[in-house]
């Protein structure tokens, strides 16, 4: 049975399409072995766990590529969040900016920079190098002074305080002890048998250095924080020493400022 | 009769054993579902005709299935696969709408 095929190409591909298998073949008559029977019904079982496995795998990949559209979402909206945030922060900055900028060019900036300067100096705020002295305390070793315990022989925190105080009052800009930058609001303690600064025990030796002017040793030599220091030495057998140098550094401060100053609005400076 | 029971049999099977599709099989899968449909629709409308054959059936099956997977995997390689099995499925459910239209007309007679 032979079918004639239209001419035009694309009718012929939906008649080719569209074509009877069956019709096409010669049937042979009662043909029906076992053999071919089992194979038949084979390939129809081997139809049915084909839909079900695509049945199957459609239901179980839809949900995972429903999850991670849901996670690719929740992504985007957590990037537009942050890029939202930084945006208004930027915009705040920029006002600030502004702000500074009026503030330097209005009249209040004259000595604004020298006065920022001193302020920053003053707060721990920058790292400073330059001529000073250094203070170097250290407990007493044996044998120690008659009728002393050695508990007693040991520096304390008023004798750094003391001496901390009498480098302030000789003229130092900045100081440090062990590396610990001194500000406005650091507090020198003891916990137990350790010194604390800015809540960091020190190691012994204590070598506070201070930087200021250059006779700034000198000064220390006749103040009263020089005689106290004898005294301890006399009294208790604390080691001290004081040198003057050409270049001390005190690191900037690292600790973090428990509050925080705003300008007031107002113009109340 | 017994094609039906052998479906469903295949149909229990796959949901007990609820298979494992390997990825690489995404795009085959769907299109030899289409070429099974298609030999079913045919072999129920030849056995409506009389003229149902064994031979015809299980070769036309495997021979569909084989070049639709074929023709999607050529299309894969050449970066048309989508559009491959879109053809694919066009014919294959061209048949399949002849063969349904075929038994439509025999059990409705309309």
């Amino acid at each position: 049975m032979k079918q004639h095929l239209p001419e035009n190409l694309l009718d012929r591909i939906i008649a080719e399409a569209q074509a009877d298998d069956y019709a096409l073949v010669d049937k042979p008559a009662g043909s029906r072995s076992l053999r071919s029977m089992s194979v038949t019904v084979s390939v129809f079982v081997l139809i049915g766990f084909l839909f079900a496995a695509a049945s199957w795998q459609r239901q179980t990949v839809q949900p995972e590529a429903q999850d991670r559209r849901q996670e690719l979402i929740d992504r985007i909206d957590r990037a537009t969040q942050s890029a939202e945030a930084e945006q208004a922060a930027a915009v705040e900055l920029r006002a600030s900016v502004s702000q500074l900028q009026q503030l330097a060019t209005s009249g209040l900036g004259e000595g604004f920079a020298e006065q920022l300067q001193a302020v920053q100096i003053a707060s721990g705020f920058v790292g400073l190098t330059g001529p000073g002295a250094t203070v170097t305390m250290q407990d007493a070793v044996p044998p120690l002074p008659k009728g002393v315990q050695p508990d007693e022989a040991r520096v304390l925190d008023i004798d750094v305080q003391m001496v901390v105080n009498g480098l302030w009052q000789s003229g130092a800009q900045a100081i440090a002890i062990n590396d610990i930058r001194l500000t406005s609001v650091t507090a020198i303690r003891t916990a137990g048998e350790a010194i604390l600064v800015d809540y960091r025990p020190l190691e012994p030796p204590y070598v506070i250095a201070a930087v200021g002017p250059a006779d700034l040793a000198d000064t220390f030599a006749g103040s009263d924080a020089q005689a106290e220091l004898d005294q301890l030495r006399r009294d208790y057998g604390i080691q001290s020493e004081v040198t003057g140098a050409d270049t001390v550094t005190a690191p900037a401060s690292t600790a973090n400022l428990p509050t925080r100053a705003d300008v007031l609005k107002g113009g109340q400076q | 009769m017994i094609a039906l029971i052998g479906l469903i049999v295949g149909i229990v099977l796959g949901v007990v054993l609820s298979p494992e599709v390997p990825t690489w099989m995404d795009a085959y899968v769907p299109v030899a579902v289409i070429a099974a449909l298609d030999a079913v629709s045919g072999a129920l409308r030849s056995m409506l005709d009389g003229n149902f054959s064994d031979k015809v059936f299980v070769v036309s099956f495997l021979g569909n299935v084989a070049v639709a997977c074929a023709l999607v995997w050529l299309g894969d390689q050449l970066g048309v696969g989508a559009q491959m099995s879109t053809g694919v499925v066009v014919v294959l459910a061209m048949r399949i709408f002849a063969n349904a239209a075929a038994i439509r007309r025999m059990v409705f007679k309309a």
